[in-house]
C-alpha cells in the first residue's frame, strides 16, 4: 500500500513554486510579523503552539507526503526532541541554541534507528511499526525517571538567548517564527526542485522506477526519516521549552495520530498544505470551544463532542476532498485565473465527471 | 568483444523455469528485438538485466563489467535504463518533472544546497531543466511539460517514459512494449523514433516487442524466446523464415504435422 496524494481519478498537478507565490509570501509575511502586536496573551500563546505544529506536520510531510511512509510514532520523535533538549540545558547547562539543533540531531538519530527495521516494511505494517516505537520511547520516559522524571513530567527552564530571557508569549512569537518560515522554505526547496526531493517522490510513486533511475531505496528512506525526525526533534525542544513542563501524556499516540491528520486533512506532499492543516487541525478546538456555546443544552454537556467533530471533520475530508485543502485552494485558484471562461474547465474538476471516469474503468 | 554479455543465463521462480542457458551479445548501438509467446520469458530477461530478479546462473556482463549481484540501482550509474510494460510515471509530477527523475544520477547537489536552492543547485537545475526540454522537444513532447503525468494521454505517457529514460544519454536501454496501446500509425512513428535515438545517442536498443511491422522494421537482430530457452536468433528476414519460429507463434501447419 502506497499513500498517494489526493483521489487517483484526479491529477492536480503538485504545484511549483511560481512567481504569484513569492508575491503571496511577501505579503503574508508583513502580516505575520505584526500579527502579535494585536493579539492577547492567549491568542499568541495559541500561535506559538500552531506555529510548533506547523514544523512538526512540514517535517512529517516529508516522510509521509514526499516519501510515502507513514509514520503513527511521530510523538515519540517530537519527545526525543524535547527530553534531550530540557536535559542538554538542565544537565550539561548548554545554551538553548545549542541545545536546540543539537536535539534536532539526536533526534535524527533516533530517526536512523528506526528506519532500519523499517526499510523492509510497507504501509499499514510500517504504521504499526513506528506506533510499537512510539511505545518504546513512552515506557523509555517512564522508566527512566531519574532523568525524565517520569510519570510527573520534567520543568523544563526558559529559554535564554545571549543572557536575554524569553519569558513572555510575545518574545517567543519573535524566536520561534523566523525558524518556522526558514523550515518550511527548506521542505519546499527540497521538494520542488532538487534531485533528493525527485526521488522522494519517485519512492512513493514507484519503486521499481526510482530504482531503475538510480536512487536508493535503502539510502533515500533513511534520509527522509532523518530529516523528518530532524524536523521533530527541533519542533520538540521548542516546545518543551515554551511550555516549561514536561511529561509522557504531551507524546502520546493520539498526537502521533493528530499530526498525521494535519497532513493528510493538508494536503499530502505539499507543504503548503501541511501549513495549512497544521493550523486548522490545532485551532479546531478553539472553533469548537466557540460554537459550543450556541449549541443545545445536552451536547454541550458531552465531553467528547471534540472527538466526535474532530472525527467528523476526518471523514468529510476523507469523502468530499481527498486531495486536502491545498487541492482544494488549487482548484479555486483555477476557477478564479479562468473566471469568465471558467464553465468549460471548472466541468473537468465536477465530482459527477469523476465518478463517470471511474465507471468507465 | 561485444558491449553486453550475457552468458548462460537461467532464472526460476520456486519451480517454475523462468529462463534456462539463454545467452546472448549486444553490440554498441545495436537495436535487439526479442520475441516470443506469452510466458516465454522476455520480461524476465529484461528484469534480469536490470537487476528486479535474482539470477540463479550464468552472468550478465557490461562493457566487460560483471553485473550479474549488482544493486538495480548501481546498475543504473553504468548508462542502463528502461521504460516500464505498465508505465511507472509520477502521475502527480508534472512531465517536466518525471523527465528530470531520469537525471538523478547526473545531477550532483547535497541537501544543504538543495535546501537552499542557491548557488549550484539552482545552476544544476536549469542545465537539467534545459536538457530535459531539449530531449521533450525532440520527442514532440515539449507541449505538456506543465501537465500531470498521470493526466496526459496513454501514447503521451509512453513518450514521456521514453524521454526520461533517453535523457540521462544512457547506453543501454530496455524497451518493454513500447508500442502497446498504440495504433499502427502511431507505432510507425515510434519506429522512427526509435531509429532516430540509435543514430542520435548511439545507445544500444533491447526491446520486448508483439508488433512485428514494428520488430521487423527496425531492429539489426531478433531473438526468439519459446519456454524460457533461445530458439532462434538472426536478422530478421531470417527469422520470418524460420520454421521453428513459425511453429512457435503459430502452431505446426497442416501439411507438416501430417508429413
Amino acid at each position: 500500500m502506497s499513500i498517494k496524494s489526493g483521489n487517483s481519478k484526479l491529477y492536480l498537478r503538485e504545484d511549483r513554486e511560481k512567481r504569484s507565490d513569492w508575491i503571496f509570501f511577501i505579503l503574508v509575511l508583513p502580516v505575520i510579523f505584526v500579527l502579535p502586536l494585536f493579539l492577547g496573551s492567549y491568542s499568541t500563546y495559541l500561535c506559538n503552539l500552531v506555529g510548533i505544529y506547523i514544523i512538526i506536520a512540514v517535517g512529517l510531510n516529508i516522510l509521509t507526503g514526499y516519501t510515502g511512509q507513514v509514520s503513527l510514532g511521530h510523538a515519540a520523535f517530537v519527545a526525543c526532541g524535547a527530553y534531550a533538549s530540557a536535559l542538554l540545558v538542565t544537565r550539561l547547562h548548554l545554551s538553548f541554541l545549542i541545545a536546540m539543533p543539537l536535539a534536532g540531531v539526536i533526534t535524527s538519530v533516533a530517526g536512523l534507528i528506526t528506519a532500519i527495521p523499517a526499510l523492509r516494511l510497507k504501509g499499514l505494517y510500517l504504521a504499526i511499526a513506528t506506533m510499537a516505537f512510539s511505545f518504546i520511547v513512552g515506557e523509555a520516559i517512564v522508566a527512566l525517571s531519574d532523568l525524565t522524571g517520569g510519570v510527573g513530567g520534567m520543568f523544563v527552564p526558559n529559554i535564554v538567548v545571549f543572557g536575554y530571557k524569553i519569558s513572555t508569549d510575545r518574545q517567543f512569537f519573535y524566536l520561534l517564527f523566523p525558524l518556522v518560515i526558514l523550515l518550511c522554505l527548506a521542505a519546499k526547496a527540497v521538494g520542488d526542485h532538487s534531485r533528493i526531493g525527485r526521488a522522494f517522490f519517485a519512492i512513493r510513486d514507484s519503486e521499481p522506477a526510482a530504482e531503475a533511475f538510480g536512487v536508493s531505496l535503502t539510502q533515500y528512506k533513511i534520509l527522509a526519516f532523518v530529516l523528518s525526525s530532524f524536523y521533530a526533534g527541533v519542533a520538540g525542544s521548542l516546545l518543551a521549552h515554551y511550555l516549561g513542563m514536561i511529561g509522557p501524556d504531551n507524546f502520546t499516540l493520539m498526537h502521533s495520530i493528530q499530526y498525521i491528520v494535519m497532513v493528510v486533512v493538508g494536503g499530502m506532499g505539499s507543504v503548503a498544505g501541511s501549513i495549512m492543516g497544521a493550523v486548522f487541525i490545532s485551532l479546531l478546538p478553539e472553533g469548537i470551544r466557540i460554537v459550543k456555546d450556541y449549541l443545545p443544552e445536552f451536547l454541550r454537556q458531552e465531553q467528547e463532542l471534540h472527538m466526535v467533530i474532530y472525527a467528523l471533520v476526518m471523514l468529510g475530508f476523507m469523502i468530499f476532498e481527498p486531495s486536502g485543502m491545498y487541492g482544494r485552494w488549487l482548484r479555486i485558484k483555477y476557477y478564479m485565473k479562468r473566471f469568465p471562461f471558467n464553465k468549460k474547465k471548472a466541468r473537468i474538476f465536477k465530482r459527477r465527471e469523476i465518478k463517470y471516469s471511474s465507471a468507465m474503468e | 568483444m561485444s558491449f553486453l554479455e550475457i552468458d548462460n543465463l537461467s532464472v526460476s521462480f520456486g519451480g517454475l523455469k523462468a529462463l534456462t542457458g539463454v545467452s546472448l551479445s549486444v553490440g554498441r548501438g545495436e537495436i535487439l528485438a526479442v520475441v516470443g509467446p506469452n510466458g516465454a520469458g522476455k520480461s524476465t530477461l529484461f528484469n534480469a538485466v536490470n537487476g528486479f530478479v535474482d539470477v540463479q546462473g550464468g552472468s550478465i556482463r557490461l562493457e566487460g563489467k560483471e553485473l550479474t549481484r549488482m544493486a538495480v540501482h548501481k546498475r543504473a550509474t553504468l548508462g542502463i535504463t528502461r521504460t516500464f510494460q505498465n508505465l511507472e510515471l509520477l502521475p502527480f509530477k508534472t512531465a517536466l518533472d518525471n523527465i528530470l527523475m531520469g537525471l538523478h544520477l547526473k545531477i550532483h547537489t547535497g541537501l544543504f544546497s538543495s535546501a537552499i536552492h542557491f548557488g549550484k543547485n539552482r545552476r544544476m537545475e536549469e542545465r537539467a531543466e534545459a536538457e530535459a526540454l531539449g530531449v521533450m522537444s525532440s520527442l514532440g513532447i515539449r507541449f505538456c511539460r506543465d501537465s500531470p503525468a498521470g493526466s496526459l494521454p496513454f501514447v503521451t505517457r509512453r513518450m514521456v517514459e521514453l524521454a526520461r529514460a533517453l535523457v540521462s544519454r544512457p547506453v543501454l536501454m530496455l524497451l518493454d512494449e513500447p508500442s502497446s496501446g498504440m495504433n499502427e500509425q502511431e507505432t510507425r512513428e515510434l519506429g522512427k523514433v526509435i531509429k532516430w535515438i540509435r543514430a542520435e545517442y548511439g545507445t544500444a536498443i533491447i526491446l520486448v516487442e508483439h508488433d512485428m511491422s514494428l520488430v521487423m522494421g527496425i531492429s539489426d537482430r531478433v531473438l526468439v524466446l519459446n519456454f524460457g530457452m533461445k530458439l532462434s536468433e538472426g536478422p530478421p528476414d531470417r527469422i520470418k523464415r524460420d520454421k521453428q519460429v513459425q511453429e512457435a507463434f503459430l502452431g505446426k501447419s497442416y501439411d507438416d504435422a501430417g508429413g
